[in-house]
């Protein structure tokens, strides 16, 4: 997955309106909360090479940190 | 902490919920609709009930459990434990439970306390109920578990009003045949995370506590109200969940596809769900019950068996039941239970 892809379901995941970039900081979209976070974490196992723990998630501090978790 | 309680058995499982309703779609008016729209979408919750204004937790425990009495036959006096799980007393002293103990007519030989936990709740009260009765101390204890919880969350605090409801249930354990594995944890460095600030001692209530607080998120807070940060209570459910069952099933000595029922704390859709997933179970094992009342804390596992009991058991999925709960403590456990021969009640109307 390149990083437009990852952009675009990201959005989706989030349900958000606001154009995310690969250094956008997490706490500051409004729609990363517990909902988005337990969504990624299902796209992970649907999507992601290796295992992804929420502890992980937890930690990601902008996009690019979800996108490296998702595609190790 | 693990144990092994045998003689016990839990014998009756009735539960219910207040007449007054709250449409999800009815936050639409006060909050952002796409939002609310998103959040009823992933939480599964699309109604919530509501208590009276004018009842107390007890209040709805009397009447749940006078109900139970006359349903089943059993009296004040046959039950010598009361066990009072909830987060919303009558008063913070003393005890609710020995007020109940009073208006159910139990006989003053027998042992009455509180105690104070939410989602993990359930699996508190039947632990506490099953020492009682494995111990030989008790012969039959009732365990409530409930809360008025919708007054505790502020108004403005969308995440939560959209998600919790009120709920009440009495179990009762009594001497038996069987016995019952538990599997408990404590994690206190999260107190934090599901959190009532001000109120208590460390924090009397005042004027400053009147008003909000920013969370680290810059969200704001408001002492006097149930805080939760949803992040971090997801990420510790989503990591600690998924290991306690498979630990408390090893402890018991049953495979994962013995197990008839994973009856696990309504938290939310999307998180039942994603244990299910993790856990590697089909969800018509894991019945997700939240729809039409929300997440009703420690007393959402017994208003899930209400709602489905008949389903579960015409697929013979009673006779080894896994009941998890997790939540305020940080707090989380699991037991095993046979309940093929536990009389459930539909859910009754308070």
């Amino acid at each position: 997955m390149n990083e437009q892809e990852f952009i675009e379901k990201l959005v989706d995941v989030m349900d958000t309106e606001e154009e995310l970039q690969m250094d956008t900081v997490l706490e500051e979209v409004e729609e990363w909360d517990s909902l988005s976070y337990v969504s990624f974490l299902a796209l992970c196992s649907k999507v992601a090479k290796t295992h992804v723990e929420p502890q992980e998630v937890r930690d990601a501090k902008v996009v690019r940190d979800l996108y490296q978790l998702i595609n190790r | 902490m693990k144990v092994k309680l045998s003689n016990i058995k839990i014998s009756y499982i009735a539960s219910g919920l207040p007449q007054q309703i709250i449409n999800i779609s009815d936050y639409e008016k006060y909050f952002n609709e796409k939002e609310v729209k998103r959040i009823k979408k992933s939480t599964g919750v699309e109604s919530v009930h509501v208590a009276d204004e004018s009842m107390c937790t007890s209040d709805y425990g009397m009447i749940l459990a006078k109900h139970l009495m006359q349903q089943s036959g059993l009296t004040g006096d046959d039950f010598d434990g009361i066990v009072f799980i909830s987060q919303t007393p009558d008063y913070r002293v003393p005890a609710t439970s020995v007020i109940l103990q009073d208006r159910l007519g139990l006989p003053q030989s027998a042992v009455a306390f509180d105690i104070n936990y939410g989602c993990s709740g359930y699996v508190y009260g039947l632990y506490q109920a099953a020492l009682l009765v494995s111990s030989g101390s008790c012969r039959r204890v009732l365990v409530f578990t409930g809360d008025t919880q919708l007054r505790m969350i502020h108004k403005q605090d969308r995440g939560n009003r959209m998600v919790l409801g009120d709920g009440f249930a009495v179990t009762v354990v009594e001497r038996g045949e069987q016995t019952m594995c538990f599997n408990i944890h404590s994690d206190g460095s999260g107190y934090q995370y599901i959190f009532m600030e001000a109120g208590g001692w460390r924090l009397p209530k005042s004027v400053e506590t009147a008003q909000p607080v920013m969370d680290k998120n810059g969200h704001p807070r408001w002492p006097e109200y149930t805080y939760m940060d949803g992040l971090e209570i997801m990420n510790f459910a989503l990591s600690k969940v998924p290991s306690m069952v498979k630990e408390t099933l090893e402890y018991a000595e049953w495979k994962l596809d013995d197990v008839g029922t994973f009856a696990m704390h309504q938290a939310n859709q999307l998180i039942l769900e994603f244990l299910a997933k993790r856990i590697g179970v089909s969800l018509d094992r894991m019945p997700i019950e939240l729809k039409h009342m929300g997440n009703t804390v420690s007393a959402s596992v017994p208003l899930m068996l209400s709602k489905t009991h008949k389903e579960l058991a015409e697929r013979n999925g009673l006779s080894k039941v896994l009941i998890c709960g997790f939540g305020v403590g940080l707090s989380w456990g699991a037991l095993t239970a046979d309940l093929s021969d536990t009389v459930i009640y539909d859910t009754w109307e308070l």
